[in-house]
């Protein structure tokens, strides 16, 4: 039952991060690679603050939200005045220097070694254990999460959004203050992924620099093209498939054979099939893609 | 005098394109802009609405300074401008790009009666009202363009060609349309294009620009009629 506890867990932290990175690629048309540095700047906000300054777990999180918010608005600023492929340039340096910082900053972050010890959130008396607690904890911050995300998508700053993403220009001509826009946007999903950051110390007890560099971002990117842009449900499915695809291969095969590689290749193959087949992803919506 | 332009100079950051333009609107005035291509015409358009930054010169809109204003505050003001090249937002319902046309209103009770009276303009965004524009035709979308312009109810309406892109029958409907939102509504016009027949059919007025210096001034109909026009619009 913990294997399957643990894969639930997963896929419902990579869903929270991949609605909030649906709020800047599908909505705002904001390509950012720099999704995972900040559920990193989130995870070790959430360890340096609980760990060393000892502070509870709710503020920790809270103040993991406030910091990735910071973070991104600050590098928001001056980059996403920058047309697309260059903003996709500029934050993959970003996320160059986060990883970089965090291996490097010794002081504060234990370099290469990672922080042991996150404690577990508990409220009152009850402290959340491993297993179905941990599942609780993550269910109710997930549905949280996608209720904020819900809120958003039904609301009249939605279309404003949409605008800004089909043409800056007209969006500019009608009042609408364009950077501004993209940048709380952007605050709001750096605030978003920080907040995953957080969901996942707790749950794992240890954050590391190597969990939020260039793999998790280009999983993160896949998971939200397999799913579907602009889709709550597709921030679900894409996490789903690409958690659970890999690992049924565990249960297939026999005896001596490389299963990893197999297995690699097949998730490769999936990708480049779906993107033939069925761009828009598997539930997504065809309007939300950008031609 | 509802628009007035003094003494303008914008550009692109180092390269200025336009040197000391002055221009002006009346009330219920139709303005056109003509130009051969690179006169800067567009640019002066983005500078007068502020989309460029200006250098320096001044934009007086219903006697107030507006030169630096932002431009939801244009918007307030009256001031309507679509972009060349502007068009809807392909992936919003035809309501959703009109609902947007009021985004920057302060008073945003106005917005459902102004949509009303926009489709009564334009019954084929009624019809349509739930379809994505992009769905549309491209006239349509052009129609739906100037009409989410309509939603804030401007005063003045800049157009940057209206015409772009559009099939002869369609650039007709578009000019007949610009021509009776302007009466209806009781709006100047000022209107940017490159071929510059129909646009004088419909203006009072025009200006000519060339390297980003206004060539030529005066009616619209001494214009056409002048043996001059083509070498004004070769910038000549």
């Amino acid at each position: 039952m913990e294997y399957f506890q643990h894969l639930l867990i997963m896929v419902l932290i990579y869903a929270c991060l991949t609605v909030s990175l649906d709020l800047n690629i599908g909505h705002a048309g904001i390509l950012s690679f720099g999704h995972a540095s900040f559920y990193g700047i989130g995870a070790y906000t959430t360890a340096i603050l609980t760990v060393y300054a000892g502070l509870d777990w709710f503020s920790a999180m809270v103040l993991a939200f406030a910091t990735g918010a910071i973070i991104a608005a600050l590098i928001g600023l001056p980059t996403l005045r920058l047309g697309g492929d260059y903003f996709i340039l500029a934050l993959f340096g970003f996320s160059l220097i986060v990883t970089s910082l965090i291996i490097n900053m010794e002081w504060l972050t234990n370099g290469p070694f990672g922080i042991r010890g996150v404690p577990r959130p508990s409220i009152g008396p009850y402290q959340v254990q491993s297993g179905y607690g941990m599942l609780g904890f993550i269910a109710i911050m997930t549905a949280f999460i996608f209720f904020v995300h819900w809120r958003f998508a039904s609301s009249p700053m939605k279309a404003a959004l949409h605008a800004v993403r089909d043409d800056e220009s007209v969006a500019m001509s009608l009042g609408i203050n364009v950077v501004r826009t993209k940048i709380t946007v952007f605050a709001l999903g750096g605030g978003f992924a920080a907040l995953c950051g957080a969901m996942g110390a707790f749950y794992f007890r240890f954050v590391s620099a190597d969990s939020y560099g260039l793999q998790t971002i280009i999983l993160l990117w896949a998971m939200l093209f397999v799913g579907g842009n602009c889709s709550l449900l597709g921030a679900f499915v894409g996490p789903a498939v690409l958690m659970l695809f890999p690992e049924m291969f565990r249960f297939i095969g026999g005896q001596g054979w490389d299963i990893g590689h197999i297995q690699e290749a097949l998730y490769g193959l999936l990708l480049i099939l779906l993107m033939m087949f069925r761009p828009q992803g598997l539930v997504g919506n065809k309007v939300g893609l950008r031609t | 005098m509802l628009l007035q332009v003094n003494n303008l100079h914008a550009g692109y950051g180092a390269k200025q394109v336009i040197h000391g333009v002055d221009i002006n609107v009346r009330e219920r005035e139709i303005v056109a802009v003509l130009g051969h291509n690179g006169a800067g015409k567009s640019t002066l358009m983005s500078a007068i609405f502020g989309a460029i930054p200006v250098v320096s010169g001044s934009v007086f809109f219903a006697g107030a300074d507006i030169t630096y204003s932002a431009p939801s505050d244009k918007v307030n003001a009256g001031l309507g401008y679509s972009p060349q090249g502007g068009e809807s937002f392909r992936s919003l319902s035809v309501i959703d790009n009109l609902t947007l046309g009021g985004f920057a209103l302060k008073d945003q009770s106005q917005i459902p009666g102004r949509i009303k009276q926009v489709q009564e303009l334009f019954p084929a965004l009624y019809e349509r009202r739930n379809s994505r524009a992009g769905s549309l035709s491209g006239g349509e979308r052009q129609m739906l363009s100037l009409g989410a312009l309509l939603i804030a109810a401007p005063r003045l309406i800049i157009l940057d060609e209206p015409s772009g892109g559009l099939s002869p029958i369609m650039v007709d409907k578009m000019y007949e349309a610009i021509e009776n939102v302007a009466k209806t509504l009781n709006a100047s016009v000022l209107l940017v294009e490159q071929e510059a027949h129909h646009a004088l059919e419909i203006a009072d007025r025009a200006y000519v620009l060339g390297n980003g210096r206004v060539t030529f001034e005066g009616p619209a109909k001494e214009l056409a009629e002048s043996d001059k026009l083509s070498n004004l619009l070769l910038g000549f």
